[in-house]
């Protein structure tokens, strides 16, 4: 697991310190992609979106460096950190279970917060089925009341 | 006619910039090249990816010069040498230190960077032990996760108090999570310091909660399995009840949090005064009961999850008439629900249907910006 070391309070991120945290961070990505191509049995969507995202999201940042945008360069480098140390973490438990042997999974998700609006709307038409489902047992039941 | 001068001459100049900078991002590529293939460092294809990188800028620069835009090409030719400046960090010995990440102390990275491991934790612990999870307890684990994207998301739009509210709120959840089934997983998901790390007064009333009903559960075998439904009726409460507490905090409502905090309290307080008579009933003079909501939990479930969505949709600033409407739906649904198990049929049918209209509504609103009542429905 990777380490997280504190940092100084406060200091502006100069280019080169913003430069070194991405080139870590990129390192990092590089070994959790060899670990997870290898591994094989299984693609987790959170570790495979973790690892694009946090690739995607270092160009970002160096794009940033260009522009001489160096704060958000560096917030971007430490969100493309946390996803980076997120999809590690969630490959490794996976890991274990794997070599448990026992192959079922606990499957997690983003709960809709990079497709929100898709998680939404499907969230909308799950409650809105058990609205209909009410409306039928009350319809059924006031059909046997009527028999009777 | 001295403006459009001096408009060729800056053009004139700063192509001249771009000229000279384009040759210096070719002599670095030449000599970045050449020290990867002498080096013996275990990135050298991450160096090489990105002097192919540069040489993309370099390209983009290119044309942008042959579009008469020499500041386009400037900034691809400084894109270029940036990752240059990260090739060679990718040879240096940067390598040796590749898992050190500096963060900031007490801040909103090691707030979600507790909670990604808290949630890590409980995923290993469940499949090492091979532990049952139940729909309720996956859905809680889900609204951590969601919590921690919707942080990473609150970082991105340098928003760090809220971030750390959400890698809070998580982590609550997952607390809660563990401390239910703490038995089965033997462990805790959630680290001591990464709690204690969560400073605020909030913060331990809602964790006293949770110790406080996990230890009151734990006492529950104690008691005659006669005595079980009732005792269960204050348990069920009170979890309800931290699960508010918990929404309550996200929402950063510290009134309402305070009132429930203390309704918990109470709760808990009334099962184990019943766990204590069912174990010694004529040492003690039956308590009194303290009168308690009935959940009926399909409408529970429900409220719960419009809850959920509601808190993602002001989140995202969705519309204010979404979240309103939903608001709409819950009450006539539980109406509904209420009316439906006391026999009322044709009222219960009556919300159905305005349930069902308004859900429609939102779904519309939420989807197409615009929205009409069905007739179909």
């Amino acid at each position: 697991m990777p380490t997280n070391k504190p940092s100084l309070k406060g200091k502006l991120p100069t280019e080169l310190k913003v430069m070194e945290r991405l080139a870590l961070v990129e390192q990092f990505l590089a070994k959790l992609k060899v670990d997870f191509e290898a591994a094989g049995f299984r693609r987790n969507r959170l570790v495979n979106d973790g690892i694009a995202d946090g690739l995607n999201l270092v160009s970002n940042a160096v794009e940033l460096l260009a522009e001489e945008s160096y704060e958000d360069a560096d917030r971007i480098c430490r969100v493309a950190w946390i996803r980076a140390h997120f999809a590690r973490a969630i490959f490794d438990a996976e890991m274990t279970e794997h070599f448990l042997g026992e192959g079922v999974f606990l499957e997690l998700d983003d709960g809709g917060t990079t497709d929100w609006r898709t998680f939404a709307s499907e969230e909308l038409a799950e409650l809105q089925e058990e609205i209909v489902n009410l409306r039928k047992q009350i319809k059924d039941r006031s059909a046997k009341r009527g028999k009777k | 006619m001295i403006d459009d001068v001096a408009k060729l001459l800056s053009k004139w100049l700063s192509g001249q910039r771009s000229n000279k900078l384009m040759s210096t991002v070719v002599e670095a590529m030449t000599e970045a090249r050449q020290k990867v293939r002498a080096s013996d460092s275990p990135f050298k294809s991450l160096a090489r990816k990105c002097i192919d990188r540069a040489e993309d800028a370099y390209q983009e620069a290119i044309y942008q010069l042959k579009d008469g835009e020499p500041k386009l090409c400037f900034q691809h030719c400084k894109q270029g040498l940036k990752y240059i400046s990260m090739a060679m960090l990718h040879l240096s010995d940067l390598n040796g230190n590749a898992t050190t990440f500096a963060i900031e102390q007490g801040g909103a990275d090691e707030s979600i960077i507790d909670l990604s491991k808290a949630i890590a934790a409980f995923k290993t612990s469940v499949e090492y032990t091979n532990c049952e999870v139940t729909v309720e307890m996956k859905e809680r684990l889900k609204e951590s996760v969601r919590l921690f994207f919707l942080a990473v998301s609150f970082v991105e739009r340098e928003d760090d108090n809220e971030a750390k509210r959400c890698a809070h709120g998580g982590l609550l959840y997952v607390y809660l999570l563990s401390k239910e089934s703490e038995e089965k997983l033997q462990s805790n998901a959630v680290d001591a310091e990464a709690l204690e790390r969560c400073h605020g007064s909030a913060i331990s009333r809602i964790v006293s909660l949770i110790d406080e009903l996990s230890d009151t559960n734990s006492t529950l075998q104690e008691a005659s399995v006669e005595s079980h439904g009732r005792i269960k009726l204050y348990l069920d409460a009170a979890r309800r009840t931290v699960d508010r507490c918990i929404s309550a905090y996200l929402d950063n409502e510290s009134d309402a949090l305070s009132q429930l905090a203390k309704a918990g309290m109470m709760e808990l307080r009334m099962a184990r005064r019943l766990i204590e008579y069912a174990k010694y009933p004529t040492s003690t003079a039956e308590p009194e009961e303290e009168p308690i909501e009935e959940v009926d939990q399909p409408t529970d479930n429900f409220r719960g999850r419009v809850a959920r969505l509601q808190r993602l949709l002001r989140d995202e600033d969705e519309e204010v008439a979404v979240v309103r409407r939903l608001g709409v739906v819950n009450t006539y649904y539980s109406r509904a629900r209420a009316l439906f198990a006391s026999g009322e049929l044709s009222e219960a049918e009556r919300y159905a249907r305005s349930a069902h209209l308004d859900i429609d509504f939102a779904r519309q609103l939420l989807l197409d910006k615009h929205a009409t009542y069905s007739d179909l429905i």
